[in-house]
């Protein structure tokens, strides 16, 4: 049988729980939180807001030009896959560069997974663009990260922003 | 004959030139200043080769088969 470790002290919270704090450095909150004013005078809490509701988006019509700019972009960016990337893309509209810090996953805008080789188990979530990338068709958003990935990753990497950090998938 | 492929709204844009025409080897001279002044940046490689055998250049070279243009990136 397992025994509860020793509460060193009892703080009640703002919101009606009250935290325990375990001898050894655990914490844990009991209880049901219950609403209370927010302490900033003048504020609510989001979860008190009313809810916008946005008028629906007009759906503009394709323009004429966007299946041309797109088919010419996709034609660059396979021209610039090894085999087993333009393979890859094709079937998952993803692919790895491999740059001397661990290969780079492209095909998520914002969300390029980076695999260190420093750190074995782990991702980075990192989120890198073009200038005025919006303006571009997608894949030419990928012809230019694979371009510098592949010629001049410290560029990349230098102005790499960590979006996020999570167990390597396997 | 080079060409410059320069990405951007329409998919990319081309410059071509043939190296025993010195005008037209003129003119893409002219673009790549003007492009590079743009803080765009060129990639240079043998037709169809992958990226990974692609070179980043800084100045034109008529002799070259292929140049790449893509913008700076920056952390989003």
């Amino acid at each position: 049988m397992l025994g509860l470790p020793a509460i060193e002290s009892i703080d009640d919270l703002a919101d009606g729980r009250q935290l325990l704090v375990l001898h050894g450095g655990g914490e844990i909150v009991v209880g049901t939180a219950r609403p209370y004013p927010h302490p900033v005078a003048g504020c609510e809490w989001l979860s008190a807001r009313p809810r916008v509701h946005r008028a629906p988006r007009a759906v503009l019509p394709p323009r004429p030009d966007r299946p041309a700019a797109t088919a010419r972009a996709e034609a660059l960016l396979e021209s610039l896959l090894q085999p087993v990337q333009l393979a890859d893309w094709r079937t998952t509209r993803h692919f790895w560069v491999d740059t001397p810090r661990g290969p780079v996953l492209l095909g998520d805008l914002y969300a390029l997974v980076h695999q260190p080789n420093s750190e074995p188990g782990i991702e980075r979530v990192l989120c890198v663009v073009p200038d005025r990338h919006t303006e571009l068709p997608r894949a030419d958003i990928w012809v230019n990260l694979l371009l510098v990935l592949a010629v001049e990753p410290d560029a990349f990497f230098r102005v790499a922003i960590q979006r996020g950090l999570r167990v390597r998938r396997a | 004959m080079g060409v410059m492929r320069i990405v951007d709204s329409t998919g990319d844009s081309s410059v071509t030139w043939a190296i025993d025409d010195p005008v037209s080897v003129a003119e893409a001279e002219a673009v790549f200043a003007r492009l590079a002044g743009e803080r765009k940046i060129p990639f240079a490689r043998t037709s169809g080769a992958p990226a990974s055998d692609a070179e980043r250049i800084r100045a034109f070279d008529p002799a070259l088969e292929e140049i790449v243009w893509v913008r700076p990136i920056a952390g989003g």
